[in-house]
């Protein structure tokens, strides 16, 4: 009896990786933010010790050294940090303030933010600043 | 697969397309690799709670400190940068005022706000009056 030979040809099907690579760069690209504070060249103070601060709830605020504002990437005045500290405090009840300023900025300009916030009740807050340590990893890269 | 004949020779019309995975993967890689976590850190202030009663401290328990530009007042005594966690930690009482002048720098006040942690003091900061 003759066998027959059998040619088999073992394809791993690769035409749908490319549509999955695309994918997972354009979800990369979509989740990721940007830091607000490169964009504005702040330059972050520096202390003796510092603590992780939890990125739950936070509202971040951007002083810069000539005393502007920032939120979300747009200048906005006191008033209109405080109105959207409000709504924001109203969904988030253990919201936290995050002041990013510049070792430039007048303390004037904090104290303001800070008591502008304060006049419709407490507020828990946290000052953005790095270590030395941080400082000099950060100039190897 | 359609083929087109130029000059008697038939050329394919399709779009190599093989090697476009490895492009995307290679932009990926390039993301991820330059891609750095904005890890955040920083001083967490203890504020009052909206439950905290309002405790009434007299001016004899506080001690005083005035920034300036370029130095500390501690109850009317000037501290430079050196020395200054000593000075704070040899303070005995657990309530400190601090004022601060107008157009001092926040880099300022932040090296000595960062010092407190480790005094385990109370402190209150406004500006000077």
């Amino acid at each position: 009896m003759k066998l027959r030979k059998v040619v088999s040809h073992i394809n791993i099907p690769v035409a749908a990786m490319s549509d999955i690579a695309f994918l997972l760069l354009i979800f990369l690209m979509v989740v990721s933010a940007l830091d607000q504070s490169q964009k504005l060249k702040l330059n972050v103070p520096t202390v003796v010790h510092t603590s992780s601060i939890s990125q739950d709830q936070v509202f971040t605020v951007f002083v810069d050294k000539d005393g502007f504002y920032y939120y979300k990437g747009e200048e906005k005045d006191v008033n209109e940090i405080s109105f959207l500290y409000d709504k924001h405090a109203s969904l988030f009840p253990d919201a936290i303030l995050q002041v990013v300023g510049d070792v430039d900025t007048e303390y004037d300009v904090i104290d303001l933010l800070l008591n502008t916030l304060r006049k419709n009740g407490p507020i828990d807050a946290a000052f953005i600043a790095k270590t030395k340590k941080d400082e000099e990893a950060a100039d190897e890269h | 697969m359609k083929r087109l004949k130029i000059g008697g020779k038939r050329v394919s019309t399709e779009i190599p397309t093989s090697s476009q995975s490895d492009i995307a993967f290679l932009l990926i890689i390039f993301f991820v690799i330059t891609t750095s976590f904005a890890l955040k850190t920083g001083l967490k202030l203890d504020m009052p709670k909206k439950t905290d009663t309002v405790k009434t401290v007299s001016m004899e328990q506080i001690d005083k400190v005035l920034i300036t530009q370029d130095t500390y007042l501690i109850n009317g005594k000037k501290t430079g940068m050196q020395g200054l966690a000593d000075a704070i930690l040899a303070l005995n009482r657990p309530n400190l005022l601090i004022e601060v002048r107008k157009g001092v720098k926040y880099q300022h006040v932040l090296d000595f706000i960062g010092l407190i942690p480790a005094s385990g003091a109370n402190i209150s900061v406004r500006m000077e009056k």
